[in-house]
């Protein structure tokens, strides 16, 4: 019961958040919201048992994307520069309002899902890595290898001005 | 604890992500939203790996993450190179490419 309690409340912190993205303008908001979307999110992830992606989902969009975004923002001194005419401001209030409508509609009209226990498998994160090197090991190779060759580009992009 | 409300919310993060990267026009805000998409994703993967007892999910969420990072890196180098060399972000005003 708890649980489930908690579990809503960190559900309606991450739409908080995640609304916040949305309707504010400046850079340091998005992002300071972006951050309560994310620790909400680590923590619904933390409630089904699952650590590893948890504290993966936090170290990588917690840390290093945030924190590589705002230091591009700070890189730029960006200004406000984004207006933002009526037609925008009503279709984003229409989307609140149509959202939230068919979320109430759905939970009312679909019966509630119960999570199943973790089967043991997925509770040992060796069983889980033998998984993603047997299966998903060379894609996640070849996105490392392209990451770096990014990170060689952009460095290089940046630098060569 | 209930599944239902974490896919709804999940779906949530999603449609609004998408919907951001669609409204804005800052070249950042676009990243961002991105990341709420992405975020959205991960939620599901991982209460979808739940729910049938697979952790191949999981392996999939770990993958996405990594080409998440991936597009962040770029987005950002992008960004810093683009506002030099043209003095904005808006989306709108790049339009070299368009035919």
């Amino acid at each position: 019961m708890t649980s489930e309690l908690l579990t809503y409340a960190l559900a309606l912190l991450a739409v908080a958040g995640a609304l916040g993205v949305l309707l504010t303008r400046a850079i340091i908001h998005m992002a300071l919201f972006m951050m309560l979307a994310i620790f909400s999110t680590c923590a619904i992830i933390l409630l089904q048992n699952i650590e590893l992606i948890s504290a993966i989902v936090m170290w990588l969009f917690g840390g290093a994307c945030l924190v590589l975004l705002l230091s591009a923002s700070l890189l730029i001194h960006l200004r406000q520069t984004e207006k933002s005419p009526r037609k925008i401001v009503v279709s984003k209030v229409l989307f609140v309002l149509i959202a939230t409508y068919i979320g109430i509609q759905s939970i009312v009209l679909f019966p509630a899902l119960k999570l199943p226990p973790l089967s043991a498998a997925m509770l040992q994160t060796h069983v889980m890595a033998d998984h993603f090197h047997q299966d998903y090991g060379f894609l996640a190779f070849l996105t490392l290898v392209t990451l770096f060759i990014g990170l060689a580009a952009s460095v290089l992009m940046i630098r060569k001005e | 604890m209930t599944a239902t409300i974490v896919i709804y919310t999940a779906g949530f993060m999603i449609s609004l992500g998408v919907v951001g990267a669609m409204i804005r026009r800052s070249l950042l805000a676009i990243a961002l939203c991105l990341q709420l998409s992405f975020l959205g994703a991960m939620l599901l993967f991982s209460t979808f790996s739940q729910i049938r007892g697979n952790e191949k999910g999981l392996s999939i969420a770990i993958v996405l993450m990594l080409a998440f990072s991936l597009q962040m890196l770029l987005v950002c180098a992008l960004a810093v190179f683009t506002y030099r060399h043209r003095g904005t972000l808006n989306v709108d005003e790049l339009r070299e490419l368009r035919g």
